[in-house]
């Protein structure tokens, strides 16, 4: 089959495949198999260390106030449900499997709606039981960041490992998806282990750190998803 | 015409099945693959990089990167939109770094500018396009790249380009009213 625009395009060179498949055998690849495998090692190697960062900053706690149970369970099912839909959005790309239509608007409004979702839940939730939403002096948030980035960067690092130097149609937008599915499990691990429900502490424990991971991602994976053309190879 | 177009698309559809099997790890698909689309690849680089030595380079990075990438390959998804869009990518960096203009193919503008009478004018009216194609956003060259000189159809480009195939008529339609545009102003 000749190209349509090249019916008299030059013969192919006589060594090309033999070289490309030294490179190949150089190169070893991962088969969907064996990416499947290490998808799923990723994803508990990154629950493994959020538990580990939730427990050495001192587990499940109430802070010296009661927190209704009724409270974190509505809490942390809606934001469960948010950041779980984010996730398999974001890492699973299954936008045409959902029948979403592909649309350039969707993945930047996802970047806005997702953060403002999740704050809409804790403040809708903290607002329906007395002092939820209240102010406490001695917690400013500085914490919660760290519980957040710490917990993030695993999933960012894993997304990025995951792609790098593949194909992506907009490697910054990507990397910026991945740094927001990362923060929307940072929030909920934040969510977990804070009760605090008032506002500029949220601002600065919880939405802060999710806003770092997206600004991250996009810059990160600018630079290390897409293809490079690397004068060395051949 | 119409046995060519058959056998292209048998040919098409063997590599899809080709890459879904290398991407499953078969032995020997890798081989069956080249076979398939070498030529069609080879054809759009050469079409685009006129140094033979580069070519071949970017004919090999373009099929160690789907080695590379064989385990993101879906299943019946088509392999010629993105093995085009894997080279023009690598086409597009290494002018990028080499602070080259991105090169200008073969592209079917019959229609898009009034076709000179003499060589020079030709030749300017060449150059001209060139300088007007290296200034459109990265997504109309490529847009315009795979409709016109690789052949793809709207939804082929729209799959490669993770877009709609109205968006991408839409970039191939203002690609070519802006080259319109800048060849007549030129004239003027």
């Amino acid at each position: 089959m000749t190209h349509p625009n090249e019916p008299d395009a030059p013969p192919l060179p006589p060594g090309l495949l033999t070289a490309v498949r030294a490179q190949v055998e150089r190169s070893p690849s991962p088969t969907r198999a064996a990416m499947r495998r290490r998808q799923a090692t990723v994803a508990v190697a990154c629950i493994g260390l959020a538990t580990v960062v939730f427990l050495a900053y001192g587990g499940l706690r109430d802070g010296g106030a009661p927190r209704p149970a009724a409270l974190m369970v509505a809490t942390l099912l809606g934001s469960a449900l948010i950041t779980g839909l984010t996730v398999i959005w974001s890492f699973g790309q299954r936008a045409a499997r959902w029948g979403i239509r592909r649309s350039r608007l969707l993945p930047f409004a996802a970047l806005i709606g997702v953060p403002l979702a999740l704050f809409a839940w804790k403040i809708g939730c903290s607002a329906l039981f007395e002092g939820g939403l209240a102010e406490w002096p001695d917690r400013v948030g500085i914490p919660c960041v760290q519980i957040g980035m710490l917990t993030g960067a695993g999933p960012l690092a894993a997304g990025l490992w995951l792609r790098w130097r593949s194909e992506p149609h907009s490697p910054g937008l990507l990397g910026a998806h991945f740094g927001l599915a990362a923060g929307a499990c940072a929030w909920w691990v934040t969510d977990l282990w804070c009760p605090v429900g008032h506002v500029p502490h949220l601002m600065v424990g919880h939405v802060l750190p999710l806003l770092l991971l997206m600004g991250a991602g996009a810059a990160l994976g600018a630079r290390l998803l897409g293809i490079r053309w690397s004068p060395k190879a051949g | 015409m119409d046995q060519a177009i058959k056998t292209a698309g048998a040919a098409r559809t063997a590599a899809n099945q080709a890459m879904a099997r290398y991407g499953c790890g078969h032995k020997g698909a890798f081989d069956r693959l080249y076979g398939l689309i070498a030529k069609d690849l080879w054809a759009f680089v050469v079409s685009r990089v006129r140094e033979p030595a580069v070519a071949e380079d970017i004919m090999q990075q373009t099929l160690l990167q789907m080695h590379r990438s064989r385990a993101r390959f879906r299943p019946g998804a088509s392999v010629h939109p993105w093995m085009y869009t894997i080279a023009w990518r690598l086409i597009i960096d290494r002018a990028r770094r080499r602070h080259d203009r991105v090169p200008l193919a073969n592209l079917d503008l019959v229609d898009v500018v009034p076709q000179p009478d003499d060589q020079v004018c030709a030749a300017e009216l060449s150059r001209r396009l060139q300088i007007a194609f290296s200034a459109l956003p990265a997504r109309q060259q490529t847009a315009l790249e795979l409709v016109r000189a690789a052949g793809l159809s709207h939804k082929e480009t729209a799959e490669a380009l993770g877009t709609s195939e109205s968006a991408v008529k839409s970039l191939v339609h203002r690609a070519t009213r802006t080259l319109r545009t800048a060849c007549i102003r030129e004239e003027v």
